[in-house]
């Protein structure tokens, strides 16, 4: 009997191949979203939850409440020392100091040279006791040492190729380093990588300007210090909390309490914490989980419309069947069969492009993170289990409605008329306005990603570049200065620590005029050249001087304010302490962006620190010049004979700003894309069997005399009357959740009517010609033949 | 083996009713085989649809092989269908996408037959409807008379003991109608089965044993031949 059902499916399927064909493509289609979807957020769900004590494990964190909250994964290496020792409730601690850029030379004949760039963790073993890792030669004792490193298989391979690592030497900043450890290459679902693990104690070796108390000082509360514990059970966390909130008030004063709140992250929320350095929103993963949910929802749609549409040609059939004895059981049986079968060839074909899609997905949307199957077990269990979801959801409704047909009227070939099917009516609307509201957010989206990214509010970042430069000497700057004025399309230059919006969170309180304020100032640092380079206006005083003996600071408008808001421009030649210097201000400057467009405009001071002006910033005439590219590379590497040029225009770092705000708008773009041809697909097959329904009224209306057009009007009317029905439902909500988007960014769009008339034309447009192929192609026919059919 | 009694059947229009059929009584006994005759409109495929349970009557007795049909449920009326009526339709309604073999087979799969007797018994109306060449084609591969043939041979795989048409010949040429009717008559005679047959046409009712001519939803004359 289940072979039979299957046999029958099969050759059912065969017969009908034009929409057996739509029918499996709009499904696959849709299931392959839902499946990519799925394993994007299994991929991220799985991050770090491999270590063994990944439920104990808790991110030390802060909350500093200071006029408006900051959140900072970072604290003290003094602090985690006094949680390892002081506290019952801790079994273990690790601490790391991430994200560190060296140049690395390899000793020996080769004497080769690798910059790396924020690859370069110091730890000890402690790390390597709390998190799970691999052990290829070695252990985590050596850690213990001075001077010592560690290197996954990967980096190992970099620096000395098939040779075993161990024993081998390196050298960076001049500081020999032994490697005592080879460990496997982590795993791609974790946030902790690094390439390179150097011993905890040779930071300060190789960074000779961090000063004595960085280790002992409960103060030195950096972003860049990853301090883990693990306690002994779960429900600790509060008790640690508040412990290491008496101890902190012993230690940093009473006051610190005030400002500080030191929290205890769960590793399993670190993945997804943005605040705490997370790169995924929690969020974005529901968004998609909703809008894979919504395609396969149009995808079965599109099925169960079509499956009852053809009833119209297949109820003589039902009713045979019928006489011929079979039950409305076995009918209903034979119809799931179809659909299973239906489901089936989509899953396959689905996997299919699945797995095609994902090498290409990795290489253009998810570069930072390609996209892993965690676990292909689940994988394949979760494909069984959308089988025989789809094959229930998609197939009930139809098989129901076709097995209870009454024996009489379908063999009578009793059509209904499709335009009595008011169900269907709504299913089709229901797609649409799916597929619409997706155009609607994604040209939102589009439009608030292009606005963040070529926005600069107060600057101008054209044909500006930007050279890491690590530590100059005078002779060498002098070097570098001279050359770059002889550089005809060279503009102007400026040594600096970033470009204006960037993510540095540099910044603290100022004192302005002898008094400490109780909000923090955002620093810009740059020399006298900054505001040239990046098209800064000075709108009162005048520009700083470098290299003065009291330091010279510019404040922004929001700051000036801040200060004094009666008179703001007062402030200049006022004395403030900002940084490490008490200097005065000399000018204020317009308001520009210092950090991203997510954040509003802060009190800004441009101020010079030499220590962290690492970049050189070059305004060019020209950005598309390579001349000026390999000149300026021919001077590097004159003055910095063992350095590794580098460059990147400050449009691509501004870019990296809006990293997950762009991988938003394509993925919504892709699934509006994939919605809009499923529901294409669907309209497609009802037009086409709306005509066949017709096609005698199609014969007797034009024996009576109807044009062409006027046929192939009345054919698309209705089809097109439930898209429009449908704009004017799409509109007002996807109206309202792209307003409740647009809330979360500070500088936002503003969304015009030409949006939705954008979208709705589109859809309508659309429409048109999926529908007008096919009933034109009706109306065009011969009479004669359809009316002898009959 | 069959028998109505004051059957009606008739639609709601407006607030009048109008009758398809009108107090039919109507006694068929084994062997018989009967054409009902009309013109077109007086109620003889109502009738024939009754009869073969398909269609329902608003009022009246109906009674099959001794079972009152008017008080069973859908499942048992279905069950009586199953095992006793075989159909054949004028515009033959072969399954498009079985082969000859599989329309054959088919209501022996509904009635959960067996793999083993299902071949054997399909065999045996190949031969005897002499199609076995045919039993791998389509039905669209087929002449009208060889698909009315199968469609006859789908009708009796079952072995019903009531066989009934609806103008089993309609679509079919003089000649091939002729062959149909001579089959009907072999099967009534040689093999028992009782056939009640709905057509338009004299001649072929002339092959029946009893002529029932129906007028305006009554039945104006019974005549034996």
């Amino acid at each position: 009997m289940l072979k039979n059902y299957f046999k029958i499916a099969w050759r059912s399927l065969v017969k009908r191949k034009f929409y057996s064909a739509l029918n499996i493509a709009g499904l696959a289609l849709g299931v392959a979203c839902f499946m990519l979807i799925y394993l994007y957020i299994t991929y991220h769900n799985s991050f770090d939850t491999y270590h063994a004590n990944a439920n104990k494990i808790y991110r030390l964190v802060n909350v500093l409440h200071l006029d408006k909250t900051e959140y900072e994964k970072g604290s003290s290496i003094a602090m985690l020392r006094a949680l390892q020792k002081d506290f019952p409730q801790v079994q273990k601690a690790a601490i790391s100091i991430s994200k560190q850029s060296f140049v690395v030379n390899i000793e020996g004949n080769s004497n080769k040279r690798f910059k790396e760039d924020k690859t370069v963790t110091f730890t000890d073993a402690d790390w390597f006791k709390t998190f799970s890792y691999q052990w290829v030669i070695g252990s985590a004792a050596g850690l213990d040492e001075p001077n010592t490193a560690v290197l996954t298989q990967r980096q190992a391979c970099k620096y000395f190729g098939k040779e075993s690592p161990v024993g081998k030497v390196f050298s960076i900043n001049h500081q020999q380093i032994k490697v005592v450890g080879l460990i496997a290459d982590e795993p791609y679902n974790t946030d902790l990588n690094s390439d390179i693990y150097l011993s905890l104690s040779t930071f300060k070796n190789v960074n000779p300007k961090v000063e004595n108390n960085y280790f002992t000082d409960w103060g030195y509360i950096m972003s860049v210090h990853n301090s883990f514990v693990v306690l002994n059970s779960t429900n600790q966390q509060k008790a640690v909390e508040s412990q290491l909130k008496r101890m902190i008030s012993k230690r940093l004063g009473a006051d610190a309490n005030k400002y500080y709140t030191f929290k205890l992250l769960p590793l399993k929320e670190m993945h997804f914490d943005t605040r705490y350095g997370g790169t995924v929103q929690k969020s974005l993963l529901y968004t998609l989980a909703a809008i894979g949910t919504l395609i396969i929802l149009i995808a079965g749609i599109n099925y169960v419309n079509m499956t009852i549409a053809q009833q119209a040609r297949r109820s003589v059939e039902i009713g045979t069947r019928k006489v011929l004895g079979g039950s409305t059981f076995q009918l209903f049986m034979q119809f799931m069969a179809e659909s299973f079968l239906t489901a089936f060839l989509a899953v396959i074909i689905a996997v299919v492009l699945v797995w095609l899609t994902i090498p290409q997905l990795n290489q253009t949307l998810f570069t930072d993170q390609p996209l892993h199957i965690v676990s292909y077990k689940n994988f394949y269990l979760f494909c069984l289990q959308a089988l025989f979801l789809i094959t229930i959801g998609t197939g009930i409704y139809p098989a129901l409605l076709l097995s209870r047909m009454s024996i009489f009227k379908a063999i009578k070939n009793n059509v209904w008329n499709l335009s009595a099917g008011t169900n269907r009516k709504i299913l089709v609307v229901i797609q649409n306005v799916v597929a619409q509201a997706l155009i609607v957010g994604t040209i939102v989206i589009v439009k608030q990603v292009q606005f963040l990214r070529n926005t600069d509010k107060g600057f101008n970042r054209d044909f500006v570049m930007t050279i890491p430069l690590g530590e100059t000497s005078a002779s060498q700057k002098e070097q570098l200065n001279q050359s770059l004025r002889n550089m005809p399309d060279v503009q102007s230059f400026s040594y600096c620590h970033r470009s204006p919006a960037s993510e540095s969170m540099r910044g603290s309180t100022v004192m302005y005029n002898g008094r400490w304020q109780d909000w923090p100032a955002r620093y810009a640092i740059g020399d006298s050249a900054y505001c040239k380079t990046f098209g800064i206006k000075v709108v009162a005083g005048r520009n700083i001087r470098s290299e003065q003996a009291v330091p010279e600071f510019l404040v922004n408008e929001t700051m000036a304010i801040r200060l004094s808001p009666k008179n703001p421009s007062d402030v200049v030649n006022k004395n403030l302490v900002a940084g490490d210097g008490k200097g005065v201000i000399v000018g204020i400057v317009k308001d520009f962006n210092v950090r991203s467009l997510l954040e509003p405009i802060e009190p800004s001071v441009l101020l010079e620190d030499k220590f962290a002006q690492t970049n050189l910033a070059i305004k060019l005439s020209d950005k598309h010049n390579a001349q000026n590219i390999d000149q300026l590379k021919n001077i590097y590497q004159r003055v910095f004979p063992d350095q590794v040029f580098a460059y990147q225009f400050v449009d691509e770092q501004i870019a990296m700003l809006y990293k997950k705000e762009i991988l938003q708008q394509k993925l919504i773009g892709i699934a509006a894309t994939v919605a809009i041809i499923i529901s294409s697909l669907g309209l497609l097959g009802l037009v086409s069997l709306i005509t066949l329904q017709r096609t005698k009224e199609i014969g007797i209306r034009k024996v009576l005399g109807a044009s062409v057009a006027r046929i192939g009007v009345m054919l698309s009317t209705e089809l097109l009357q439930m898209v429009i029905i449908a704009v004017l439902i799409a509109v007002p909500i996807s109206l309202w959740a792209m307003h409740q988007w647009l809330q979360n960014f500070v500088y936002r769009i503003h969304i015009s009517w030409w949006v939705y008339a954008l979208a709705g034309c589109t859809a309508i447009l659309i429409a048109l010609i999926t529908v007008s192929l096919q009933s034109v192609k009706a109306a065009m026919a011969n009479p004669v033949k359809s009316l002898r059919s009959e | 083996m069959l028998s109505l009694k004051q059957i009606s059947k008739y639609y709601q229009n407006g607030g009048s009713k109008v009758y398809v059929l009108n107090r039919i009584d109507l006694d068929v006994d084994k062997g018989e085989f009967i054409s009902i005759m009309g013109p077109s409109g007086s109620g003889k495929s109502t009738l024939l649809n009754i009869i073969g349970m398909l269609d329902e009557p608003n009022e009246g007795y109906h009674y099959f092989v001794g079972e009152p049909v008017h008080q069973l449920k859908e499942k048992q009326r279905s069950a009586l269908y199953k095992q006793n009526i075989g159909f054949v339709f004028q515009a033959y309604h072969l399954i498009d996408e079985l082969t000859v073999y599989e329309n054959i087979e088919t209501p022996l799969i509904y009635q959960n037959v067996k793999g083993s007797e299902r071949k054997a018994l399909v065999a045996d109306v190949l031969d005897r409807f002499n199609i076995v060449g045919k039993k791998d084609l389509f039905p669209s591969q087929l002449s009208g008379g060889q698909q009315q043939l199968v469609g006859i041979a789908r009708a009796l795989i079952a072995k019903p003991k009531l066989l009934l048409a609806d103008e089993p010949t309609g679509n079919l040429n003089s000649k091939q109608g002729e062959e149909i009717m001579d089959l009907f008559r072999k099967l009534n005679q040689e093999d028992g089965v009782t056939i009640i047959q709905v057509t338009h046409s004299e001649k072929n009712a002339q092959y029946g044993s009893r002529i029932i001519e129906l007028l305006d939803g009554a039945i104006a004359s019974s005549t034996n031949v």
